[in-house]
């Protein structure tokens, strides 16, 4: 089941905690938030920070990408899986985070547009109503009801053993020795909440949203030792010198980005019959790169009446023409075809959970395809399912965290196929340094004219192996089939010329895989995942 | 093992093999046969190393167990022995008569029908099985300070603090009445629970630690208070609590009514070849014997008289099975050796004219919380009958019996008897003469070892914080 959800298979190591390759800056998140709501226009986005000094400002920029939520998260509490030494030794408390994000946002009339929560160790009414008065409108529990079904904070969440039923597979411990029910969470929060109104009530407010950040109802307590006694508490409770009127939470519903995104509007109300009736058709449009996003807004439709791949019947193609601005086919759903003849920006196929992608260079292009860049970085990044072919060079971190998709190109840059799960990518040219890391599923096909790839792959997790035309003839004819594919869809003079003389060729592929997968499953998994 | 985080699954929780009841009923020798070291490892193995290890916040001298089981997992033998005497100086004590099913494999997490960790027997094979192949403390590091303690009364608490004080530095002499150490340990608890070598084995490495012992000396009778306040830089006392509780009802001067303890002591004296096991001799081979009350030195006296050879051995308790103060494991232990219990039996009279004939029980019922929330039980009118008996041990607790001389050295008392003692951080169990430290049941009324043992340690801490070492 965990498998299944995480695109893996039993006995594929994952490496945890996952970093965020597509996170890289401000600018990154706010294209992050964009795709997401153009997959899903309803929904709202909430972003997780860590209280540390200077949360406010990052705060600041997250509700500036247009997240609707903002969570500031103390270092109390924490998961059980974790190392003793993160839990102790990690983060700050959520009042200081909370405290700093609450007058940031506020100070740059951010506050009224994003909801502030906070969690970590809230465990009572009072914890409550304190995140209330520091300027929080909403409040997240993790453990305090974990324990109230039962959960006794073992600290074995990851070894599959809790002896409390909870964090395990196990169905003897399910079944027979997890005792929760709904209604013991219920009670919990009944408690809770009735706290909270017994200490509103005591203050002479009606509700929770009269005291939030309302600090002045605080009350600095001298300490008890000689260092609490020193604690300056004044910058906590400190209300921005702005005008008292200024929102104390949020009052709108959601924060709509400034890009409305409107060649996708315009692209779903004319696929919109053809998404309905799953007919399937045929499209074309012309791109500019400030169209972002391209594609997201019609796999969001396809998939809320469909499913992941519900259209892959009756597929719809889309052909467009010219710079694709980032996130070209982000999301992209089984059943939606997006060929892009002219060039895309980073993030092509991000997140990818069906359907295909063919980049190729405009007609009458004359350069050498496999020279040339194409897309920009991190593209294919988490991508689940479906397949891309791009006649031209990928920018960096291609195909991070893929562990379903299948690609074809021309070229990488750096850190190809990192903490990649499944699928498998076929590169017809040169890669950049550190291919493979973390690299623990699926496999890859290298082209290597200059014989330095042993020099560029990452020898951690992965061994590399010729292809032997008896041996393996699964392999060669597996590669037949990309390159054959890769031809038809991009019209791409280079993959000709070594699907033409692949007797000459083939002895320059690598076979990339796990060292701990067998060469002769890989295909065999591939097949099965698909 | 398949997979070693499903161990406690996979094994079920396996207590030490016990003698056989016909083999053991015919002997004073214990009935728990050692853990082997295969058997050991798996049992501790079991232990899931809990993010909030319950069985070390209910111990009372909080003990690293979960560290010294994985210890005893990877066959680490020696450094458990010394982790586990971080935090306990009567480890192998506590490993048989602690009653763990109350504490640390009461709160093991495993508990829940899953079989807690076997603690106490594993506690048990680490000082056992460490003494055994060599193993001793490590006082290389110790640091002679040249003051010197004198510790009266050799029970727990007093060994707990010898045992600390001598670790800082601190040179103890611990007296006792009586020729042995180890006090109720020794003269209390019966053979059966506690072989007394294994305390014999602990005064040789106590001595070896540098704690001298002056035993059959009774501060008060054969040497004065005095005279250890001149010697010594600080005294301890932990005494104990031995006045019995009566039960306030006819005929209980009766010959063939006896108290628990000196029924216990004259036996254990009659075992240990020491002189002074009782004019009579006490025994009460061939006699119906009633035993009044359901704590776990009510048990003790039920499995002493059974071992004596008595024709019948009933117990009466007041309230409940499932409201028996004692440790559940000494409960079925007695069953299981053929002792009769009535429940909801309060005795109102012991009956008989020259000698005890019989006890008469009133039939009680369970009635409201009092204060400390335990029901009181309340007499059913007309349910009364006589019990047929030989002999009558009375079992209902024990007193504070503080010595004459305490208010003559400034150590006063609470109300009920108890040595009042500072609660200070830094130096706690101080009474209210600063130079006297006290601990143990004389503190908080009679308790179990290992509370004696924590307060024991405790009140060394505050005895070297008074004496500015440490």
């Amino acid at each position: 089941m965990i498998a299944t959800l995480r695109f893996a298979r039993p006995g594929v190591g994952l490496i945890s905690p996952p970093p965020h390759h597509d996170i890289y800056s401000i600018e990154d998140l706010a294209q992050l938030i964009f795709d997401l709501k153009q997959v899903n226009p309803q929904a709202l986005v909430s972003v997780k920070l860590v209280a540390e000094p200077g949360v406010g400002t990052v705060a600041a920029g997250v509700a500036k990408a247009y997240a609707d939520l903002i969570t500031v998260s103390g270092y109390d509490g924490g998961t059980g899986a974790s190392p003793l030494s993160s839990i102790k030794y990690a983060g700050t408390p959520w009042e200081l985070g909370l405290a700093e994000t609450h007058q940031t946002l506020r100070l740059n009339d951010l506050r009224h547009r994003v909801r502030l929560q906070t969690d970590g160790g809230l465990k009572t009414g009072l914890d409550v109503v304190k995140a209330a008065l520091l300027g929080a409108e909403s409040f997240g529990f993790g453990t305090a009801p974990m324990v109230a079904l039962g959960c006794k904070y073992l600290r074995i969440c990851h070894l599959n053993n809790c002896a409390t039923g909870i964090a395990t597979q196990h169905n003897v411990l399910r079944s027979k020795y997890f005792v929760g029910l709904p209604q013991m969470v219920m009670n919990y929060f009944n408690f809770v909440a009735a706290e909270v109104r017994e200490i509103l009530a005591s203050l002479g407010a009606r509700s929770l949203a009269e005291i939030i950040g309302r600090t002045e109802l605080l009350e600095a307590l001298p300490g008890v030792t000689p260092r609490q006694r020193k604690l300056d508490l004044r910058p906590i409770l400190a209300n921005s010198a702005l005008a008292p009127g200024a929102p104390q939470f949020c009052v709108t519903p959601a924060n709509a980005p400034f890009d409305k995104g409107e060649l996708a509007e315009r692209m779903v109300r004319e696929m919109l019959p053809a998404i309905e009736g799953k007919r399937g058709g045929e499209f074309a449009y012309e791109l500019k790169n400030y169209n972002r996003s391209i594609g997201a807004r019609l796999s969001g439709e396809i998939a809320r009446r469909w499913g992941n791949a519900g259209m892959a019947d009756a597929p719809l193609t889309v052909r467009c023409r010219g710079n694709a601005g980032q996130s070209f086919g982000v999301w992209n759903a089984g059943g939606l075809h997006l060929y892009l003849e002219g060039d895309a920006n980073d993030y092509v196929g991000k997140g990818m959970a069906g359907g295909r992608l063919v980049l190729r260079h405009p007609r009458g292009a004359r350069y050498a395809t496999h020279e040339t860049v194409i897309m920009g970085n991190t593209c294919l990044y988490g991508a689940t399912g479906g397949e891309l072919f791009a006649a031209g060079v990928a920018g960096e971190r291609f195909a991070v965290r893929n562990s379903g998709a299948v690609a074809v190109l021309e070229g990488a840059g750096d850190h190809c196929c990192e903490y990649m799960t499944g699928g498998a990518v076929c590169v017809l040219g040169r890669t950049g340094v550190n291919f493979g890391a973390g690299f623990t599923g699926g496999f890859a096909y290298v082209l290597d004219l200059e014989r330095n790839f042993v020099d560029r792959y990452n020898h951690e997790l992965i061994d590399i192996s010729r292809i032997h035309p008896e041996a393996m003839q699964s392999h060669v004819q597996h590669l037949e089939d990309l390159l054959e594919r890769h031809v038809a869809e991009t019209a791409s003079r280079w993959a000709e010329e070594i699907a033409n003389d692949l007797r000459t060729f083939l002895p320059k592929f690598w076979v990339v895989k796990p060292k701990a997968a067998s060469i002769d499953s890989l295909i065999e998994n591939l097949r099965r995942a698909a | 093992m398949a997979d070693k985080t499903l161990q406690f699954l996979d094994v079920p929780r396996t207590d030490p093999a016990k003698a056989p009841v016909e083999a053991r009923v015919v002997t004073f020798r214990e009935i728990y046969a050692p853990f082997d070291a295969g058997g050991a490892a798996q049992q501790a193995g079991r232990c899931l190393g809990c993010g909030n290890p319950f069985c070390e916040w209910k111990c009372p001298v909080h003990n690293y167990i979960p560290n010294w089981l994985k210890l005893i997992e990877e066959g680490n033998l020696f450094e458990a022995a010394e982790l586990s005497h971080k935090t306990n100086s009567l480890p192998e004590v506590c490993g048989r008569i602690c009653p763990q099913d109350r504490l640390c494999e009461g709160a093991c997490t495993l508990n829940d029908g899953l079989g807690a960790v076997t603690i106490g027997a594993i506690e048990k094979y680490i000082t056992d099985e460490a003494l055994k192949a060599g193993w001793r403390p490590d006082m290389s590091n110790v640091q002679v300070t040249g003051r010197r303690v004198a510790v009266v009364g050799a029970g727990p608490a007093g060994l707990a603090c010898a045992d600390i004080l001598a670790r800082n530095g601190v040179a103890p002499t611990v007296f006792d009445r009586y020729e042995r150490i180890g006090g109720l340990l020794t003269f209390g608890i019966p053979p059966f629970k506690l072989e007394k070598d294994v305390l014999e084995k602990r005064r040789e490495i106590m001595e070896g630690m540098g704690v001298r012992f002056r035993l059959g000396v009774e501060i008060g009778a054969d040497l004065a208070f005095d005279a250890l306040l001149a010697e010594y830089d600080a005294v301890f006392l932990g005494m104990g609590t031995y006045a019995a509780v009566r039960g306030g009802f006819a005929g209980e001067d009766l010959p063939g009514v006896h108290e628990a303890l000196p029924y216990l002591i004259a036996n254990i004296r009659r075992e240990l070849g020491l002189p002074g096991a009782g004019a009579e001799g006490l025994t009460l081979r061939g006699k119906r014997v009633v035993v009044l009350g359901g704590g776990d030195t009510a048990m003790d006296c039920n499995r002493t008289a059974i071992r004596q050879g008595a024709e019948s051995v009933t117990c009466t308790y007041r309230r409940d099975e499932r409201n028996m103060p004692g440790s559940r494991r000494d409960y079925r232990n007695s069953r299981e050796e053929g002792v009769e219990f009535l429940f909801n039996r309060q005795p109102i009279e012991i009956v008989g004219s020259e000698q005890v004939e019989g006890v008469k029980l009133v039939t009680t019922q369970l009635g409201a919380p009092d204060a400390r929330g335990r029901r009181v039980p309340q007499a059913v009118p007309g349910s009364e009958q006589i019990v047929p008996a030989d002999a009558v041990i009375i079992a209902f607790g024990f007193l504070p019996s503080p010595a004459r001389w305490f208010g003559e050295h400034a150590i006063r008392l609470h109300d009920n008897g108890r040595v009042r003692v500072s609660a200070a951080a830094a130096r706690p169990f101080q009474t209210t003469n600063p130079r006297v430290f006290a601990g143990g049941d004389m503190v908080r009324g009679s308790d179990l070892v290992v509370t004696a043992v924590f307060e024991g340690r405790e009140a060394a801490r505050g005895i070297l914080d008074y004496l500015g070492v440490g």
